[in-house]
């Protein structure tokens, strides 16, 4: 049975729900930022928090170190996660992900040529510059994938698959060699941006990475409607008024400028795309007018989480979150193709 | 009003229509018959916009369909295709909803919930609303995609209804109720409605015209009765006489 989910209904009524499920999930994240900025190294009592009542040097901690790494984490967790829905919607598949089909290995293939090839850059020129080869990495990525997938016009998910298994092996194997062609320094960064981190998190890099998801997140939610009409089938939206070829290209650019910036800022933080849009449909169904917002806000939620724990397990060192991320996702990944595409990919 | 004037299409080198001139009158239910292959869904395609020709042009009231706004257009027709693949779990009442796009500014009004209900009720599926689609059987699937498809022109005048084998996974009783169902609809208003068909039973009874395809090309067209003239269907479907001589009673 081809379905995502067995239900043969669904377990909450959600017409009409849009406004407080989002409204709880903004509060739930205000709530998490909140309360992650006094976990770290030095300890900052919530209370002395609240009460505004901060010595210089937690004062200092707090807006120097915490804040910009709490939002930071948290636009690029709304990044990848909106992407990640986008994408599921844009091809018609629920296991498209920017992780999985190739389009942030692209990403980081690019940012890699720019640190091991345009040499030392610094400062918020430097930041731009790798977000906008992370950008056009990813752009070039995920257009490969569509022309793919889409050459026999079905957009089937072993083609997708199978395309990002070639592109991610393709992408890697150009890393590794920007790697040995690298010196000690360079290797370093490349290294830990592969495995994605918010460690060197600074504002520049926060109102870097805000001004490029923020307009493309809220462009692709106000397409939210056309998006539920383009999983029809591309005849089947024309038919209803959509033009799908520009609806794609829209999407295509603003899932790649997302993943861009949170690849350029973060390295390469796995399967937030896949696993946060499938919790959200699996309870409040696949429209994407709740979809896309929602998983934007559950999406910064969990990454804040997560590098929490990153940064304070094994604290005063810290683990990169891509790895924690991955850890979570990757067995997540394999429970939905058991669970739910058993026998019925044709792979 | 639908006139297509010498339209031609093909795939590569295959040629899948041929010098293809037709037209669709307001009213009138016309069916779309001939063998596996003959073009019949091509020919749809091209008369709904779904396909631009690649010679020759399609007339929708006098303006040719290259040109109509996209917009106007979903508003004045329906289209149906054969197979509709949809994976993600939206519900009977969200799916049909969908129909409902080309009206909708920023939120559904009364009125497009209230049409959501009237499509849903024509085709008896009013009682599956809150089913989730894909868990549906294919004959609920095919009833619940004819919903959307009518809500999408819902109560518009001279509007047209293109279906490709809508009854394919139909019950008996289905078949019928949605063949009375829809020339009621084009009786009231004025609806042009143009059908793929493999049962010449069903196209007799409830359809008033008929193109016979073969092979890329009309073989013929007109009135259902002339059309379906045993020698026609015998030359057309190359089948012996015989196997016809039972269904065709007049």
């Amino acid at each position: 049975m081809n379905t995502l989910s067995r239900q043969l209904t669904r377990p909450l009524p959600v017409l009409g729900l849009r406004i407080p499920v989002l409204a709880l999930l903004a509060l739930l994240l205000l709530f998490a930022l909140l309360v992650v900025v006094s976990f770290g190294a030095v300890a900052i009592p919530l209370s002395a928090l609240f009460s505004a009542q901060l010595s210089d040097q937690q004062f200092a901690v707090i807006s120097a170190i915490r804040l910009p790494r709490v939002l930071l984490s948290a636009i690029v967790g709304a990044a990848l996660a909106v992407s990640g829905a986008a994408m599921q919607s844009l091809f018609r598949n629920p296991l498209a992900d920017p992780g999985v089909i190739g389009i942030a290995s692209g990403a980081a293939l690019a940012v890699a040529l720019v640190i091991v090839l345009a040499g030392p850059l610094s400062g918020v020129f430097a930041l731009y510059s790798l977000s906008f080869a992370a950008f056009a990495g990813g752009l070039m990525t995920c257009l490969l994938i569509f022309i793919f997938t889409g050459i026999n016009g079905s957009f089937s998910a072993s083609y997708m698959l199978l395309a990002g298994i070639a592109i991610n092996t393709l992408s890697g194997a150009a890393t590794g060699f920007l790697s040995y062609l690298s010196d000690d320094q360079q290797l370093r960064a490349l290294t830990f941006w592969t495995m994605g981190s918010f460690g060197g998190a600074l504002w520049p890099g926060v109102i870097v990475a805000a001004t490029i998801v923020l307009p493309a997140l809220f462009l692709l939610i106000r397409n939210a409607r056309a998006l539920n009409i383009l999983l029809l089938g591309d005849e089947e939206a024309r038919q209803l008024g959509v033009d799908s070829k520009r609806l794609q290209r829209r999407v295509i650019i603003c899932t790649a400028l997302c993943v861009g910036a949170a690849v350029a800022v973060s390295g390469i933080i796995g399967f937030v795309g896949l696993v946060v849009p499938h919790l959200i449909r699996l309870t409040l169904g696949p429209d994407n007018r709740l979809l896309l917002p929602a998983s934007a806000l559950l999406g910064a939620i969990l990454v804040v989480l997560a590098d929490t724990v990153a940064r304070t397990l094994v604290s005063p060192a810290e683990l990169p979150v891509g790895i924690l991320t991955s850890l979570i996702g990757g067995p997540f990944f394999l429970w939905l193709l058991v669970k739910q595409y058993g026998g019925r990919m044709g792979l | 009003m639908i006139t297509a004037k010498h339209i031609r299409y093909s795939v590569g080198d295959t040629q899948i229509l041929d010098d293809v001139s037709v037209s669709l009158k307001p009213g009138t239910l016309t069916a779309i018959l001939g063998p596996n292959g003959a073009g019949k869904s091509s020919l749809l395609k091209c008369l709904s916009g779904t396909l631009a020709p690649c010679k020759g042009d399609v007339y929708f009231n006098g303006v040719s369909l290259q040109g109509y706004p996209l917009s106007d257009l979903s508003r004045r027709r329906g289209v149906l295709s054969q197979t509709i693949a949809l994976h993600f779990p939206f519900t009977v009442l969200e799916l049909v909803m969908m129909g409902r796009h080309p009206y909708v500014d920023s939120a559904e009004s009364k009125n497009d919930k209230q049409v959501v209900q009237w499509a849903l009720e024509s085709v008896d599926a009013w009682s599956l609303k809150d089913r989730v689609f894909p868990t549906l059987s294919g004959g609920e699937q095919q009833r619940v995609q004819l919903a959307r498809v009518l809500g999408q022109i819902w109560a518009q005048q001279q509007a047209c209804l293109f279906l490709d084998e809508p009854t394919a996974a139909l019950d008996l009783k289905y078949q019928h109720q949605i063949f009375q169902f829809i020339g009621q609809l084009a009786e009231d208003y004025a609806l042009t409605v143009c059908v793929i068909l493999h049962d010449p039973q069903l196209a007799r009874r409830y359809c008033d015209q008929a193109i016979l395809m073969k092979q890329g090309r009309v073989f013929t067209a007109g009135p259902i009765a002339r059309v379906l003239e045993p020698e026609n269907i015998e030359r057309v479907y190359e089948v012996p006489p015989d196997w016809i001589g039972g269904w065709i009673p007049l």
